[in-house]
């Protein structure tokens, strides 16, 4: 379990994450998204410890140390003078790791005297994962590295992270913009916009909340629509929140959406309501 | 993690190491000389090692952000206090042990070498540059930016170090200087000086604290919370220390009184003077202390200021009715004794002269003040004192009979002799050939001083001096007992009196007798004062309305420490002519303790002992309170 | 010999049927079509999981939605094995069949096919496949 209550973070004058109160059981599989700028990086690693809220505060269930948290982003990298075998050494040491599980990074082929900072991202990346599938982490923290890293490493890692997942029922918290992969296994997704959550719902409810209307008319204020976007000479409205009362009262096809098409529409919605402040 | 900050801090200072050891070689096989390899490692050591010192404490985080690592430092489980001292500790145990290397060296071989700033501002600096280095040492990115920081930091500490004093004088009700560079000196033990290390606590302090919060991304949060910290932090060490320091200069912060011809109480100390009358009511305070009162009239107290460190030279007077403190002159130059001439101050100015072996002061103007309409003439003396001839004091006034022309009569000091001369109204100085064994006098318009085994009066006319008669000096008498009319009013008459006293002191085998004589201005005999006669030494002390004091006073305790001597008046007489009166006879401490002493003015006497301070006015000594 | 059995299975990440259901909907027909039969051993939770791209849990709950409609069985220790009983496969036949008609008259209506011409397009292909 992870808690965040009331946690606010401010980067000089400005508040990047404004109150955000969130509660995850353990298990769970939640992907963070929001336009770029709306603060995701910056809760997970506030979630990490890395950044010290201003206010709020952060609790994880007991028996979960920052001992079993796990932290992988493209960005991060750790002592780049180490060698690989240094790396290892220096984890497993700080860590509390007996035994280093070395199949990932049997993969990779890597000699193990090379310097880290002789790695591509990719290689980085899931040398990362690998050091912390050893630490058998209860909370895992993945920051924006599906796009960074080239197909088949992709698939080995989702390979790996779901056979951490099962073993020890890790939380996983990531923040995504490529979800092809992962379509099917997150159980629930949280918007993030302007450093404050606009949605926390699971992908199941979503799935029936979220449907697309393609028609030619327009439709007025009586179907509450997220976005709207011209294709051609029809239009496509995404509506938010659907409820099966609509189909009778309002005639329309309604399309079941999956969660990329979700989460496009409401970040488009974000970039409407932008313009429309602007006074575009 | 320990294992790793070691590991890099040992290889930093084993190349630092080996560079410092090394050029000093090259250098040596430069130049072939044995010997010059410890002098030169020596001057490589002590300009290194504070560069040194301050790479090592700003570097605490810096190799983790040049290898990118810096949110992984911060995502690993431990507190962010751990993480600070797992990164201070090979870095404090590293700097000392180069600073063990720099003590052995020092001491095995501390001569003077070229740079010698001396072991304790080495010491100081190396450590002050380790910890400022790292209470700044997350501050900014960057190893130019991070120095910076640390370094305007030191400055700022080393402004406070400047302030802390001027704040202790303000404390205690005087003014210290404006400019913010400029040490003001007060008295303190110099054990004291270790409050001053207090100050680099909060910089260190605000740095643990701030860092329990800091984030990678944002310098301005970091920096934001050091200064939530320093300033409460800093404001209370600053106000702590100013505080011990007044208490311990309070020690050492001797007091003087003076009471004045109103009979009100100058009580000064280093930091201020206060005024006070009967009862004790404060009626002026002036922000300075180190003045010193010369002399009264009916209306004002007059006094010179010349700053703690003889700065500058200020003349200033009390108006006793008004309460009111009037500067009559100001000048950056040091001033001789004052006489007072119906209306006027007389003083010369002096310039110090540096010769090889002493300083001199010589003449350099003779200066008047109208003290009524306060219109100063100042008169250049054409500094033509004869080589050799220093330290000139005026003893005495003379208008020439027929021109009426003024001029002032002037003694030196050359060798163990006091040479005469002699200054006119327009400054021309006239050597008048007398070199006299003492102090010289000019009473009743007869100058008296002593040569060989005689004792000379004569007059000092149109043509000269021309000596009127001689009388033999008796052994063992001290003809400067009377040395007290010195500073009493010179009137255009001068002093005019039937006599002057002077004691002998004869020594009879272990015992010292001292006997008092009245020398007799008329027969030119000494007549002695039964009265006085005794194993006690008496100072005379005679007012501006002529009255005679002998007064009766010891020292106790070691001479040589001054902060040991107490000093105790016993009695005063009254000496008229032949009569000598006791008029009082003071009670005697209960406990002696250091600061008792006792202060005599022209119109009375002040106690200190026993923790009391007691007032006692001419003529009859009754005591005033003040308290 | 009980060897573990793989399979494929089409889940619509669109699809507002919940995953977990429409992939306990596609496993129930693997075992109607006969791909897999009573006896054989399912995958570990951990291989369907990598395989299909589910979340661990998901694919427990598939097997214990399985095990409660009773077409498999969970042994402690040793995995997930298909047992049924043959009415039950009935049951599901006419359940699927069910299923999968109103959804292929859903689709047609949705293209615009009348009730009538639903009709006679269904008299024709069932003539025809008599004959």
């Amino acid at each position: 379990m992870i808690k965040a209550k009331g946690v606010s973070v401010r980067f000089g004058r400005k508040w990047v994450l404004e109150d955000i109160d969130i509660q995850l059981e353990r298990g769970e599989f939640v992907v963070i998204a929001g336009n770029n700028g709306a603060g995701k990086s910056t809760l997970l690693r506030t979630l990490m410890g890395i950044i010290t809220p201003g206010k709020g505060e952060i609790t994880f269930e007991s028996g979960i140390t920052k001992k079993k948290i796990g932290f992988i982003s493209d960005k991060y990298s750790l002592y780049e003078n180490f060698t690989i075998k240094q790396g290892i050494d220096f984890h497993s040491r700080v860590y509390g790791v007996k035994e280093f599980d070395d199949r990932l990074l049997r993969h990779l082929d890597l000699d193990e005297n090379q310097k880290i900072k002789t790695l591509s991202v990719g290689e980085r990346v899931l040398f990362l994962f690998s050091l912390i599938m050893s630490q058998k982490p209860g909370i895992i923290l993945i920051d924006e590295i599906l796009h960074a890293i080239d197909p088949f490493l992709r698939d080995l890692f989702l390979e790996y992270l779901l056979e951490v997942i099962e073993r020890y029922n890790s939380t996983v918290i990531s923040v995504n913009h490529v979800f092809s992969e992962i379509e099917t296994i997150p159980n629930r997704l949280l918007i993030m916009e302007n450093g404050r959550f606009i949605l926390n719902e699971t992908t199941e409810a979503l799935k029936e909340k979220v449907k697309k209307i393609e028609t030619r008319e327009e439709i007025g204020g009586e179907i509450p629509i997220l976005y709207k976007k011209e294709v051609l000479d029809y239009k496509e409205y995404y509506v938010y929140p659907f409820d099966e009362g609509m189909r009778k009262s309002y005639d329309y096809r309604y399309i079941d959406l999956n969660l990329t098409e979700i989460i496009k529409s409401f970040i488009g919605g974000y970039y409407v309501k932008k313009r429309i402040s602007r006074g575009s | 993690m320990l294992r790793k900050e070691f590991h890099e801090v040992l290889k930093q200072s084993l190349f630092y190491l080996a560079v410092v050891l090394a050029i000093p070689l090259a250098i040596t096989l430069i130049y072939k000389e044995v010997d010059s390899y410890f002098d030169s490692l020596f001057v490589m050591l002590q300009f290194s090692m504070l560069l040194f010192s301050g790479f090592m404490g700003v570097s605490l985080f810096l190799s983790d952000k040049n290898q990118g690592a810096e949110d992984y430092m911060l995502s690993l489980p431990y507190s962010r206090l751990r993480l600070a001292a797992m990164k201070l500790l090979p870095r404090l145990a590293v700097s000392a042990v180069i600073y063990l290397f720099f003590v052995v060296l020092y001491l095995w071989y501390g001569r003077s070498v070229i740079l010698d700033y001396g072991f304790i501002s080495t010491s100081v600096f190396y450590w002050l540059l380790f910890f400022f280095g790292v209470s700044f040492s997350a501050a900014s990115d960057g190893y130019m930016k991070t120095i910076g920081f640390a370094l305007l930091g030191l400055l700022s500490m080393v402004l406070l170090v400047f302030l802390l004093p001027k704040a202790v004088i303000l404390l205690k009700g005087g003014s210290p200087s404006i400019f913010p560079f400029k040490m003001d000196a007060i008295p303190i033990p110099h054990l004291s000086l270790s409050v001053f290390l207090l100050l680099p606590l909060p910089y260190f302090i605000s740095f643990i604290l701030a860092f329990k919060k800091w984030g990678y991304y944002s310098k301005a949060n970091y920096n934001r919370e050091y200064f939530k910290f320093f300033i409460p932090i800093m404001a209370v060490v600053f106000v702590v220390s100013t505080v011990i320091l007044s208490i311990l200069a309070g020690a050492e912060n001797k007091q003087n009184y003076y009471l004045t011809s109103k009979n009100y109480l100058l009580k000064t100390d280093f930091y201020s003077a206060k005024l006070m009358a009967e009862g004790g009511e404060v009626k002026l305070r002036y922000p300075h202390g180190s003045i010193r009162p010369i002399y009264d009239d009916v209306k004002y107290t007059y006094f010179t200021d010349s700053g703690r460190d003889n700065e500058y030279l200020k003349l200033l007077r009390i108006d006793q009715d008004k309460f009111e403190v009037e500067m009559l002159y100001e000048k950056q130059t040091t001033l001789q004794p004052n006489w007072f001439y119906k209306n006027n101050i007389y003083f010369f100015e002096t310039k110090i002269v540096v010769h090889e072996n002493t300083d001199d002061s010589q003449l350099s103007a003779f200066v008047f003040i109208d003290t009524e309409s306060k219109a100063i003439k100042r008169i250049q003396t054409r500094n033509i004192l004869p080589g050799n001839y220093h330290n000139p004091h005026i003893f005495g006034a003379n208008r020439a009979p027929g021109s009426g022309k003024i001029s002032w009569l002037i003694y030196s000091e050359w060798s163990d002799r006091y040479p005469l001369l002699k200054m006119w109204e327009d400054g021309k100085i006239e050597d008048l050939g007398i070199l006299s064994g003492s102090w010289p006098y000019y009473i009743n318009g007869i100058l008296i001083y002593t040569f060989e085994k005689e004792i000379i009066l004569g007059k000092i006319g149109e043509k000269g001096f021309e000596i009127l008669q001689k009388a033999p000096l008796e052994k063992g008498i001290d003809f400067s007992a009377a040395r007290v009319y010195r500073y009493s009013r010179f009137d255009f008459n001068p002093i005019s009196t039937k006599e002057i006293i002077f004691s002998k002191t004869r020594y009879e085998k272990k015992d010292i007798r001292i006997e008092y004589s009245r020398f007799d201005m008329e027969t030119l005999q000494f007549i002695p004062i039964d009265r006085l006669t005794g194993k006690r030494s008496l100072n005379l002390l005679v007012t501006p309305s002529g009255a005679v004091y002998g007064i009766e006073s010891r020292r106790e305790g070691d001479i040589t420490k001054t902060q040991d001597t107490r000093r105790y008046l016993d009695k005063i007489y009254r000496i008229e002519g032949e009569k000598v009166t006791l008029i009082k006879e003071f009670p005697k401490s209960k406990v002696m303790q250091p600061g008792d002493d006792f202060w005599l003015s022209s119109y009375g006497a002040v106690l200190k002992q026993d923790n009391q301070v007691s007032v006692y006015a001419f003529p009859d000594l009754n005591e005033l309170k003040f308290n | 010999m009980c060897e573990v059995k793989m399979f494929r299975l089409n889940i619509d990440p669109a699809s507002a049927v919940p995953v977990y259901k429409q992939a306990v909907q596609a496993i129930k027909a693997e075992i109607l079509s006969g791909r897999l039969k009573d006896g054989d051993q399912l995958p570990p939770i951990r291989e369907l999981a990598k395989v299909i791209k589910l979340h661990p849990n998901t694919v427990a709950k598939i097997y214990s939605t399985l095990e409660e409609e009773g077409f498999i069985e969970s042994k402690l220790g040793s995995g997930n094995w298909v047992k049924y009983k043959n009415k039950k496969i009935d049951q599901l036949r006419k359940m699927l069949i069910e299923d999968e008609f109103r959804g292929f008259m859903d689709r047609l209506m949705g293209l615009g096919a009348t009730k009538t011409e639903i009709k006679e397009m269904v008299e024709k292909y069932l003539i025809g496949e008599q004959q």
